[in-house]
């Protein structure tokens, strides 16, 4: 009779399935996190330096 | 080296190339969806670019977005009437309900679009003279209606928008404008305020990425992006980034509400002087009539800006008195002279082929808020002088009857 290690995870798992997908699909959603955010800051740094108020009054 | 586990779990997890191509797909659809916020008329509800929709309330309107805000406004069928160029022709210290761009609407009739570019601390070059070469061709019938000042190419807080224009290749080629945007670059330092290569960058990114047409949109619709540390001191009403088209027009929320001659007493040694200043503006010539000297800046600064191929018949220049009771401090001859002096300058315009018209030395004291700028009282008597004018320049152009 062969015993499985309770550590070793059994390679047909579930889990070690969708792990590589699971994976690609974080990344996937930082890079667009971190590019709408790359996105805001061309944004912000595109805006003059200085800033400006003006007294009508 | 000590490991984290916490970053090697998060290694373990992450895939570089799957990141990349998120970061570069997000960017793209960022880009894209710029373009689209582009071809909104996101001003649509304003009747004008209030301070919280200004650089001063760190917006920076796009060319695409004030086009659209003059195309919704005006169709094309329309006589378009452009007015721009300082606070007095925003109407700042004027109700919404009270705007003198509203009477002048309302004076004209339907056959006319009335559509105000004015700026805070601006010029005619800021919003209004880009706008108005932009438009010439959809708008063949247009008048431009500007106040007379010593106007640049370049202007604190609004360069940006003629760069953006200039490298969105909307303008035709003008050398002395060439000359000026080229003399920012080199000489960034002696001009902090313009910051000549900041812009050049700034509208080249901006091409690339359109991240101000989206992110203005996001700012008006939903939430603003932008911390201003100004925020809080300036303009304490509104929560730091609450979206601006929850935000109130608040052109005429200041302290007016102060009686004549009170509201005329701030400054008003400073505002004699400046009368006093137009006065030097005159020369008598040899017939001993009393004309404006040859060298006058805001005579040939029009000159330069308007080139003489283009109609300059249909730009209608104001010259707005100092109010009159600033006037009524200068001794009699001082006052007619200063009269003399802005008609002086509506004929040196005029030989140069403007249309000009002066205003508000007959209002009454009501009609100013303070030395420069008209009140609700004084909005739709300007309204009636210049729509007299704007008038007499379609009959003349056989534009109307």
């Amino acid at each position: 009779m062969v015993t499985m290690n309770p550590l070793t995870p059994d390679p047909k798992s579930p889990r070690l399935v969708l792990r590589p997908v699971l994976s690609v699909c974080v990344s996937l959603i930082l890079g667009a996190l971190v590019g709408i955010i790359l996105h805001q800051l061309v944004y912000r740094f595109s805006l003059p330096a200085q800033p400006f108020v003006y007294a009508a009054f | 080296m000590p490991r984290n586990p916490l970053l090697e779990i998060f290694c373990g997890w992450m895939r570089p190339g799957p990141f990349f191509a998120g970061l570069i797909f997000s960017l793209l659809l960022c880009s894209l969806a710029g373009r689209w916020a582009s071809s909104l008329d996101l001003y649509g509800d304003r009747i004008r670019f209030m301070r919280k929709i200004s650089p001063e309330g760190y917006v920076f309107p796009t060319p695409d977005h004030v086009m659209r805000f003059v195309e919704g406004k005006a169709p094309r069928d329309r006589i378009l009437v452009l007015v721009g160029g300082s606070s007095k022709m925003l109407g700042t210290g004027q109700k919404n309900d009270l705007l003198w761009t509203r009477f002048l609407q309302k004076d004209l009739g339907p056959d006319y679009s009335v559509v105000n570019l004015g700026v805070r601390g601006g010029q005619p070059t800021a919003f209004l003279l880009p706008m108005a070469e932009i438009l010439e061709k959809k708008y063949p019938r247009m008048i431009v209606v500007t106040d007379e000042t010593s106007p640049d190419w370049l202007t604190p807080n609004y360069s940006y928008f003629l760069w953006q224009c200039r490298m969105d290749g909307l303008l035709s080629r003008n050398p002395s404008r060439e000359r000026e945007l080229l003399h920012s670059l080199k000489n960034g330092p002696q001009f902090p305020w313009l910051y000549g290569q900041e812009l050049l960058l700034g509208s080249l990114f901006e091409r690339m990425t359109a991240s101000k047409n989206l992110w203005n949109y996001l700012g008006y619709q939903y939430f603003f992006p932008v911390y201003s540390p100004l925020a809080e001191d300036v303009y304490p009403k509104d929560p730091q980034f609450a979206a601006r088209k929850s935000v109130y027009d608040d052109e005429y929320d200041y302290d007016i509400d102060k009686k004549v001659p009170e509201r005329f007493l701030s400054n008003l040694d400073l505002h004699l002087k400046t009368a006093r200043e137009t006065l030097v503006r005159l020369i008598k010539d040899p017939g001993g009539k009393r004309v404006l000297r040859d060298e006058d800046t805001s005579v040939t600064r029009f000159n330069d800006l308007i080139p003489e191929e283009r109609d300059r018949s249909r730009y209608l220049l104001l010259n707005v008195s100092i109010s009159p009771y600033v006037l009524s401090k200068l001794s009699p001859v001082e006052r007619e002279d200063y009269g003399d002096a802005l008609e002086a300058m509506n004929q040196s315009l005029a030989k140069k082929g403007f249309q000009a018209v002066r205003l508000g030395m007959d209002y009454p004291y009501e009609a100013y808020n303070d030395a420069i700028h008209l009140s609700d009282d004084g909005a739709p008597l300007m309204a009636r002088d210049v729509a007299e004018k704007i008038r007499d320049i379609t009959r003349n152009k056989g534009w109307s009857r």
